[in-house]
C-alpha cells in the first residue's frame, strides 16, 4: 500500500465506482487518486454517470480494481461537478 | 420510518450450505425495472414467462453458487446480462429453488412493511373512491415461469 510514501498519485481509466451499500453511486470514467503529504487522500474523477440522491447518502465508498484485487477507501465528502466530482477519503480500508 | 429505501442486503439460507445475498426492499427503479424485464418482445404486455427471471435478477445480490470448477460464480456489480446468463444456465431446479426463497423473503418483507404501516401514529386508512385495476382486470400474482 503507498503508505511508504509522503504523497503519492494513483490513476484509473475503468471500472472505478462509488457505492452506496449495493446501489451504485456514481459509475467514474478516469479518476486520480492523490495523497497529500498531510495523508489526506482526494479522489478526482471524471462521470460515466451518477445518481445526485445517493451521492448524498452515507456510507459511500470508492472501489477501483488493482493488481490481485480492489482499492477500497470510505467516502467522507464528496463536491459533484457536471461531469466530474472530487471526494475527500478517509484511510484504505484494505 | 424513512419513504426512501436504503440499499440493505439480507442473507437468505437454501439447500446444501448454499446462500443468497439479496435486497431487503425494492427501491422505485428496481420495481420499474423488473416489470420491464417481464414484457414480451414488443414491450407491449407482460409476458408470464419472464416473471421469474425478472424477480430473482431484481433482487439477486450475490450468491455462494460455484461452477463445476468448485469457483465462485460471483455476480455482484456484474452487467445485467452477465447475471441473466448465469441464471439461463442453472439448473431448473435449482432456479426454483432460489425463485422460492426470493419471493418468501417478499411476503416477509411485505407482511413487515404492513405491521409497521398499520402501527404507525395517525395512520388512516383512506376509503377506496374507486376499483384498482388489479381487482377490474386481475392480478398477476401466482403466475411463475
Amino acid at each position: 500500500m503507498p503508505g511508504l510514501f509522503r504523497s503519492v498519485t494513483l490513476r484509473g481509466e475503468k471500472a472505478a465506482r462509488l457505492s452506496w451499500g449495493y446501489q451504485t453511486a456514481a459509475v467514474l470514467r478516469t479518476w486520480a487518486l492523490s495523497k497529500s503529504d498531510k495523508g489526506e487522500w482526494t479522489l478526482t474523477a471524471g462521470i460515466d454517470r451518477a445518481d445526485p440522491f445517493r451521492l448524498k447518502q452515507t456510507p459511500l465508498q470508492f472501489t477501483a480494481p488493482r493488481p490481485g484485487g480492489f482499492f477500497c477507501f470510505p467516502v467522507r465528502a464528496v463536491t459533484l461537478g457536471k461531469e466530474s466530482l472530487i471526494a475527500s477519503l478517509g484511510p484504505p480500508e484494505h | 420510518m424513512s419513504r426512501f429505501v436504503t440499499p440493505t442486503e439480507v442473507r437468505l439460507p437454501i439447500s446444501d450450505g448454499d446462500y443468497l445475498i439479496v435486497k431487503e426492499r425494492l427501491n422505485l427503479g428496481d420495481a420499474t425495472e423488473r416489470t420491464a424485464r417481464m414484457l414480451n418482445a414488443e414491450g407491449t404486455a407482460v409476458d408470464p414467462l419472464k416473471y421469474g427471471r425478472a424477480q430473482v435478477q431484481t433482487y439477486l445480490v450475490d450468491w455462494s453458487l460455484t461452477d463445476a470448477a468448485g469457483r465462485i460464480v460471483s455476480i455482484r456489480e456484474e452487467p445485467p446480462a452477465v447475471v441473466a446468463a448465469a441464471l439461463e444456465n442453472l439448473d431448473p431446479e435449482d432456479f426454483r429453488e432460489i425463485l422460492e426463497a426470493i419471493e418468501a423473503h417478499e411476503q416477509r418483507m411485505t407482511a413487515a412493511r404492513e405491521e409497521k404501516k398499520s402501527t404507525r401514529s395517525g395512520a388512516t386508512v383512506p376509503a377506496a373512491i374507486s376499483p384498482s385495476l388489479v381487482a377490474v382486470g386481475g392480478g398477476m400474482s401466482g403466475s411463475r415461469s
